[in-house]
């Protein structure tokens, strides 16, 4: 078929055929692929900072906990299965807490009423900070 | 003849040129993995490979990459916009020639979009030589996916509203 009958045959159809659901469920097969083999340890070590400052460096891969304390506040982090949350905190809000389990290089977690930032840093301390398209 | 087709190649890589350069003045869709875009210049190639075939939409997408990178500054952008470019135009390109009677132009515009943003992200994996990147193709594809209907979209309409006028207009 040349072009222009390409054309009017597709002008002829609909937007959307039935054979496109399988290019769909294959997106989401591989998407849902990926997630579930990808294995969890993706971040390298996360790092505290409290009012700016580094105040710990703890690696993914050893379970521990911290609790950062300023002025009158605190906030309790734990390390667990290679992913770091905050499991306590003084602030009313509980926003800290509410960021969950993170563990991907680049990922962070912010309390601001105690001014803290735990940010997830890759292997060789690489986030991600180059990708472009 | 030949003066028609340059004249309407360049007008296609000029608009997909334009789509580029506004696209990367826009913020990044997903605030945690900057490199997915509305990919809305691979409207135009799409468009020059359903209007003008194979080769004028390779020139739109090769021409649109080398430009784009020089004029919005971003050199290294290039590695990843054409090799990106590149194996989704193939796919486009195969889909389009052999399975067009059963995938709407919105199921390539998908596929394409899929393929697309993967790449993206495996250069980058590549690039950073850092596997902890490859956790974003979920994401980027179901993002990708958004973007790749709209573009389907888009040149469904132009085929289905404004081809046999745009056809007439290149005789």
């Amino acid at each position: 078929m040349d072009r222009r009958g390409k054309l009017e045959y597709i002008a002829g159809k609909k937007i959307f055929s039935v054979w496109d659901v399988a290019v769909v469920l294959l997106i989401l097969a591989v998407a849902a692929g990926v997630f579930f083999v990808a294995p969890k340890k993706a971040g390298g070590a996360a790092e505290v900072y409290s009012d700016g400052r580094l105040v710990a460096r703890l690696p993914l891969n050893i379970n521990t906990e911290l609790t950062v304390a300023r002025g009158e506040g605190y906030n309790a982090i734990r390390i667990a299965d290679g992913r770091v949350y905050v499991y306590h905190a003084s602030c009313g809000d509980r926003n800290c807490i509410a960021f969950g389990r993170k563990y991907r290089a680049g990922e962070q977690i912010v309390c601001l009423p105690n001014r803290l930032v735990i940010k997830i840093v890759g292997k060789k301390g690489e986030g991600l900070d180059g990708v472009v398209g | 003849m030949k003066a028609r087709r340059i004249v309407n190649t360049a007008a296609l890589t000029a608009l997909a040129l334009t789509a580029h350069i506004v696209e990367s003045m826009l913020p990044p869709l997903l605030p945690f993995a900057p490199g997915v875009r509305m990919g809305l210049a691979n409207v135009f190639t799409f468009l020059a490979l359903v209007l003008c075939g194979g080769a004028d939409a390779l020139a739109v997408l090769v021409i649109r990459c080398l430009l784009g990178s020089i004029f919005t500054g971003n050199v290294s952008a290039l590695l990843y916009s054409l090799s990106a470019g590149l194996l989704s135009y193939a796919v486009m390109f195969a889909l389009y020639t052999f399975c067009y009677r059963r995938l709407s132009l919105m199921g390539i515009s998908l596929a394409c979009a899929a393929v697309h943003n993967t790449v993206q992200v495996c250069v980058a994996c590549l690039v950073l030589m850092s596997p902890a990147v490859l956790y974003y193709i979920p994401y980027v594809l179901l993002v990708g996916s958004v973007a790749g209907v709209f573009t389907g979209a888009a040149v469904y309409f132009v085929v289905r509203y404004g081809a046999r006028q745009v056809l007439a207009a290149m005789k």
